[in-house]
């Protein structure tokens, strides 16, 4: 899970530090190319719950699928079975003179509201109901995944280590190579929820954009000028030792917060807690097979 | 800022050299403050001290672009797919700094995109890097007076820098053209023109051989 929805781009960050470093930047003893590497140094040592989760449907032809451009590392997969596809037919201008209260239909299995959603989503129409997967197909119109089949993946590069698609056992296999889905079945679409690398649509490289992150990434890029200029023959040692202990503190913080639970995590360990406990003292025989 | 002319005037007046028949020219005293000031500011700009100085950098508004190719940019090493623009005529000679030409920027004509310095090889060099694809920044380096800036679309450029050489006609401004070049504005620091003007009346001394004044005259202050 991620801890932000709040990012920026490397150029942002590096404005950032060149409003502090406004003489060196005169000076020409700022150059992007040699920075890069150390924000995506900082992005990985803030490890996977600083990148965005993403989702896609991808469609698999002669047991091959392209594997989204943004993908990074699969957290699980599924294969999607037949879908519906609904429709909302465009209207003009409706001015309602009333207002009346909103009252959803008992037997409503429509999804549910995700304004977060914006090319595929999994929805749960009611508690009750199952998850389905939604994918958008234009401005008015979606298709809905009814159900879905498992998928077994076969565990290496690009695969979560918790990802539960490595211990299912399924008839369909698939296996991430070279940046597609190989699968043992000619043709068909797979859902799948994965991280994605840290680029925006542009392509262009982002990093979290939160107080205690921010300070370490500026940190690290300034030791990282400060450094370069120190092999460029210039006096900044006092600089460095400043920059370098601001960093090491900037650090700490930072990975306290991204590595610190948020309240539904609090939640889910509770919940897996008692679950827990509850097998161990009232529930313990359940797991022990019985005889006849 | 001071003119070249009350410059020239001023080391004459400390000189005592304002007649002719001391053989010394506005051209050698105008290229001594120049060699002086090379020397200085190179000073000044290698302990980051010179690129504050707003008043010392002249501004080129329009420098034309044209396209050329990779072997006349030095840059062969470029994969393709990169287009390379260089500067139509070839610039007014700069002065030079710690560093090379003293350049302070490069922009896009708005001035709404700064473009950074490098070299041919360097270039090369970072286009074969992995983490090229996410570096936005446009460059440029200077080659035998020219600019060259690889994958732009602009068809000119502005530029903020101390040149040596006249840059009247750089300017767009056609009053410029008609100003003599000793009314013009001399680009160097005042501060450093005590130690500028200190150093040229040393070697003048030498050179001039000026004779010291006996007992009689020091005394005569009507001479």
């Amino acid at each position: 899970m991620s801890v932000s929805q709040k990012y920026r781009t490397f150029d942002q960050l590096l404005e950032d530090v060149t409003v502090d470093f406004r003489t060196y930047a005169l000076e020409g003893m700022i150059e992007p190319q040699q920075l890069i590497k150390v924000a995506i140094k900082v992005n990985y040592d803030l490890g996977l719950r600083i990148q965005r989760t993403r989702h896609a449907v991808i469609e698999v032809e002669n047991s091959k699928a392209q594997l989204p451009t943004d993908f990074n590392v699969l957290n699980f997969a599924a294969v999607c079975g037949t879908y519906l596809i609904n429709s909302t037919v465009p209207s003009g201008t409706h001015i309602d003179t009333t207002q009346p209260k909103y009252v959803p239909s008992p037997t409503d299995t429509g999804p549910c509201e995700d304004p977060g959603c914006t090319d595929v989503c999994v929805v749960q129409s009611c508690p009750d109901k199952p998850f389905m997967v939604i994918q958008k197909v234009g401005a008015a119109s979606f298709r809905e995944y009814q159900y879905t089949m498992p998928l077994s993946i076969k565990d290496g590069v690009g695969v979560d280590c918790e990802c539960p698609n490595v211990r299912m056992q399924s008839a369909d296999v698939a296996e991430i190579k070279d940046g597609f889905l190989l699968t043992n079945f000619t043709s068909g679409k797979v859902y799948m929820s994965y991280q994605g690398t840290m680029e925006d649509e542009g392509g262009n490289l982002i990093v979290l954009d939160h107080p205690y992150c921010n300070e370490y990434y500026e940190y690290a890029i300034k030791e990282r000028i400060l450094e370069n200029m120190i092999f460029a023959g210039e006096q900044v040692v006092n600089q460095l030792q400043l920059v370098q202990s601001k960093l090491k503190a900037s650090r700490n913080n930072a990975l306290s917060f991204v590595n610190t639970p948020n309240f539904a995590e609090y939640k889910k360990i509770w919940k897996m807690n008692r679950r827990a406990q509850y097998n161990n003292y009232y529930n313990m025989f359940k797991s022990t097979p019985t005889n006849g | 800022m001071t003119t070249i002319g009350e410059t020239i005037s001023r080391l004459r007046g400390q000189l005592k050299a304002e007649v002719q028949d001391a053989f010394v020219t506005d051209r050698f005293i105008y290229s001594l403050i120049l060699k002086y000031a090379q020397l200085y500011m190179r000073r000044q700009d290698h302990s980051n001290k010179l690129m504050k100085f707003n008043s010392v950098w002249q501004t080129l508004p329009f420098i034309e672009l044209e396209e050329v190719d990779l072997i006349e940019a030095n840059c062969v090493g470029i994969q393709s797919g990169c287009t390379i623009k260089k500067s139509v005529s070839k610039l007014p000679t700069f002065m030079e700094g710690y560093w090379g030409p003293l350049i302070r920027t490069i922009s896009s004509l708005d001035g709404s995109v700064e473009v950074q310095p490098t070299s041919p090889g360097s270039y090369v060099s970072m286009t074969k890097t992995t983490t090229f694809k996410y570096n936005k920044t446009k460059y440029y380096w200077f080659i035998d007076g020219h600019i060259y800036l690889p994958n732009v679309e602009w068809d000119a450029i502005k530029l903020e820098g101390v040149f040596e050489a006249d840059t009247s006609s750089w300017t767009c401004e056609d009053d410029d053209d008609c100003i003599p070049r000793y009314l013009q504005t001399m680009y160097v620091p005042d501060f450093l023109f005590s130690e500028i003007e200190a150093q040229i009346i040393n070697v003048l001394m030498n050179t001039m051989k000026i004779p010291a004044e006996d007992a009689d005259n020091k005394q005569n202050i009507n001479r």
